[in-house]
């Protein structure tokens, strides 16, 4: 399934009422059939619409069996959420995404951080050679100053 | 650092022995595995002492050598109830004028020393000292020398080993034999022996004679000895642990605090048995949880401990704790982002913990945005007042120094060291700041420092090999860079790059080339290592 706003489908000038069909076409099967995997398809439309790569959703909505679909959709929508946070402060400090990973992908989270991480570091022109953990004790050695050991420790009232 | 060992090894008067001649302060754990207790030094002195699960008797005891009366002892126990910043049951006494210092102190002393015998009884399990350890401030402390316990200890253990021949286990049922109960009161018996004759009805164990008398363990065994030996006493039965729900709560309770107590003393295998005790009998001990996510983070299995602190607080335990701790282990799996994000959501929730301002702004450092860790640090120490920890004094100093403001970040480490001269990793960044400001003298003595504090740090004694690398004096940093590789072999490829160049110039061509072939192994775009070695390999091929 192409993504709604990849290059090529915004070049060929596909309509909208032509897209929801292709992706209709895909997930129509899940139309009419248990709620949860009706919750999933339509979530699969939506950010499809938006451009979003849904391959996670969509493995979830192979499977055999019940799926939580309301857990699901909440915890991809946490993602894009992230995402756009991530675009938006990357678009900020000028930084181009590497050609290797999308902001509309929310698999690629994890790496998407941390070029944010190095981004921030650039542009604030941080002294690095503090960042040289074969110098400087990063990993602090003295647990019981960062663990909270104690379960009421610092609790509300 | 923390002394451990077993206790048939070591026995514990061996331990005491050494603690006392060391002139040490800390808290000496010990345990038979099953229970728990603690002896706190001060200069090799006894000042406390306390076995875990047990009632505090001390009301108990004043009662019973009729030093205080059981309408008063009540009377303290309701004050004790009522008043929220937790008095202790003498402090109180004293207050009401029922007692005066000198007799509590005797008694607590009394407490004391009884709680270390019965610790000498104990020949199989371990001990585990920690330095700098002090009771709970509402403790009534003393000063035992631990040698005159000796003596006296060693007696016990004798006539224990006796006792326990007669009296194998005080969870067993005594009962008087019925032809011999009128002549009884004829005979010539101890005060402990008259007192626990009413309790010996075929249904008190010998656990719930001590709890109804508050005569002490040993003296209600040797009680028993003296009656089973007579033929006027015989065991009828063991104890059942029934499970009404009072004595369940007590279980819970009980495991809980051994399975802190074993957490404490790094006996992680024994903490997780007290712990999974805890949550078969209630599941829904979320501390339980909480604890088994420590054990799984001292271990190091970080997602294991990832997993128990999400569950946590997707069943609603929103603990500060929690929060900090999670936020550890993601920054560990490198998901430092998610973790500063965490962090940002549990300080709205929980209303704020010094530490995890203190987590927030360690971890937007490692994401190079010191101007965020400088402000998030302002709020660490507006929380913190004075008790600053060391890793304050290095996250700021570092924020500071990474910012360029290299002499601000030595006063900062400067204050830090002046507070805590033994913190060895602030020694080390402290000669890092030094060092990049080029003042080489003082760095490498901060890093010298550091080592002499901790000889285990593999930074310090990388940072002294880089100085006197530098300096040209090779046989020394060798020593130190291999000194660093022991305390942690992934330290990084520049000790291996480096080590491998030392080795080359003492004509040592293979141990060198092994040294970098293992910095490349670490750093595979090290280009000067890889340049190195096909050096190396050309200059063979020509020779």
């Amino acid at each position: 399934m192409a993504p709604w706003l990849s290059e090529e489908n915004v070049g060929l000038g596909v309509e909208f009422e032509d897209f929801l069909t292709d992706v209709s076409t895909a997930v129509d099967e899940a139309l009419g059939a248990p709620k949860w995997r009706e919750d999933l398809a339509r979530a699969i439309l939506k950010w499809e619409a938006e451009g979003y790569v849904t391959n996670r959703l969509e493995t979830y909505l192979e499977r055999e069996g019940t799926v939580d679909a309301d857990q699901v959709v909440a915890a991809y929508e946490e993602d894009v959420a992230a995402l756009e946070g991530i675009a938006k402060e990357l678009g900020q400090l000028g930084v181009r995404t590497p050609d290797d990973l999308s902001l509309k992908d929310p698999d690629h989270l994890d790496q998407l951080r941390d070029v944010l991480a190095n981004a921030r570091r650039v542009k604030l022109a941080v002294d690095d050679t503090f960042f040289d953990s074969e110098k400087v004790v990063w990993d602090w050695p003295v647990l019981e100053e960062r663990l909270i050991e104690g379960w009421e420790d610092g609790n509300k009232g | 650092m923390a002394i451990k060992g077993s206790l048939k090894e070591a026995s514990l008067p061996d331990v005491l022995q050494l603690l006392t001649m060391g002139g040490k302060t800390g808290c000496l754990s010990v345990t038979d595995r099953q229970s728990f207790g603690y002896i706190y030094f001060e200069e090799g002195r006894i000042i406390y002492a306390a076995l875990l699960n047990r009632r505090d008797r001390i009301g108990d005891i004043l009662v019973r050598e009729n030093a205080i009366t059981r309408e008063q002892l009540d009377q303290a126990i309701e004050t004790q109830s009522k008043e929220r910043d937790g008095r202790r049951l003498g402090e109180i006494l004293v207050g009401a004028g029922y007692i005066d210092q000198a007799a509590l102190q005797r008694y607590v002393r009394h407490q004391i020393e009884e709680a270390v015998y019965h610790l000498f009884t104990w020949n199989q399990g371990t001990f585990y000292f920690e330095p700098g350890q002090s009771p709970e401030q509402e403790q009534i402390l003393v000063s035992i020398d631990p040698e005159s316990l000796l003596l006296e200890g060693a007696r016990r253990v004798d006539e224990w080993s006796q006792i326990e021949k007669k009296v194998p286990s005080l969870e067993l049922i005594f009962a008087l034999d019925p032809d011999k109960s009128t002549s009884i009161t004829s005979l010539n018996l101890t005060d402990e022996q008259q007192k626990i004759i009413p309790a010996l009805d075929g249904k008190h164990s010998g656990w719930d004679i001590i709890e109804e008398t508050a005569i002490t363990e040993f003296d209600v065994g040797k009680a028993l000895y003296g009656l089973v030996s007579a033929g006027l006493v015989r065991r009828v039965g063991k104890r059942e642990r029934q499970a009404p729900r009072a004595e369940a709560r007590a279980r819970v309770n009980e495991h809980r605090n051994l399975g802190v107590a074993f957490y404490k003393t790094s006996m992680f295998e024994e903490a997780v048995r007290e712990l999974k005790q805890v949550l078969e009998l209630d599941s829904n001990a979320l501390d339980a949880e909480f604890y088994l996510g420590l054990v799984a983070f001292r271990k190091g299995d970080v997602e294991a401990a990832e997993k128990k602190f999400r569950e946590i607080v997707r069943r609603g335990g929103n603990q500060p704790a929690v929060y900090n701790n999670l936020a550890l282990v993601l920054g560990k799996q490198g998901k430092s982002v998610e973790a500063v994000e965490l962090l940002g959501e549990a300080l709205e929730k929980t209303g704020g913990h010094p530490k995890l301002y203190l987590t927030k702004a360690d971890l937007e450092l490692k994401l190079g945005d010191p101007a965020a860790a400088l402000g998030t640090l302002v709020n660490y120490a507006e929380l913190a007042g004075k008790k600053r920890s060391p890793l304050y004094y290095s996250t700021l100093a570092l924020a500071e120094a990474m910012s360029g403001n290299l002499d601000v970040a030595l006063k900062v480490v400067d204050e830090g060291l002046e507070k805590y001269p033994s913190s060895a990793a602030l020694a080390n960044n402290a000669g890092v700041i030094l060092e990049r400001k080029g003042d080489l003298g003082r760095a490498r003595a901060t890093y010298e420092s550091a080592f002499e504090q901790d000889s285990t740090l593999p930074q310090a004694s990388k940072n002294l090999g880089d100085l006197l690398y530098r300096d040209g004096q090779y046989e020394e940093a060798a020593e130190a860079y291999e000194r660093a590789l022991r305390a942690d072999p992934s330290l990084g490829d520049d000790v291996y790059a480096k080590l491998g160049n030392v080795y080359y110039k003492s004509r040592a061509r293979e141990k060198a080339v092994d040294m970098w072939n293992r910095a490349l192994e670490l750093n595979p775009s090290n280009e000067v290592v890889r340049t190195n070695l096909e050096f190396v390999k050309g200059a063979a091929g020509n020779g």
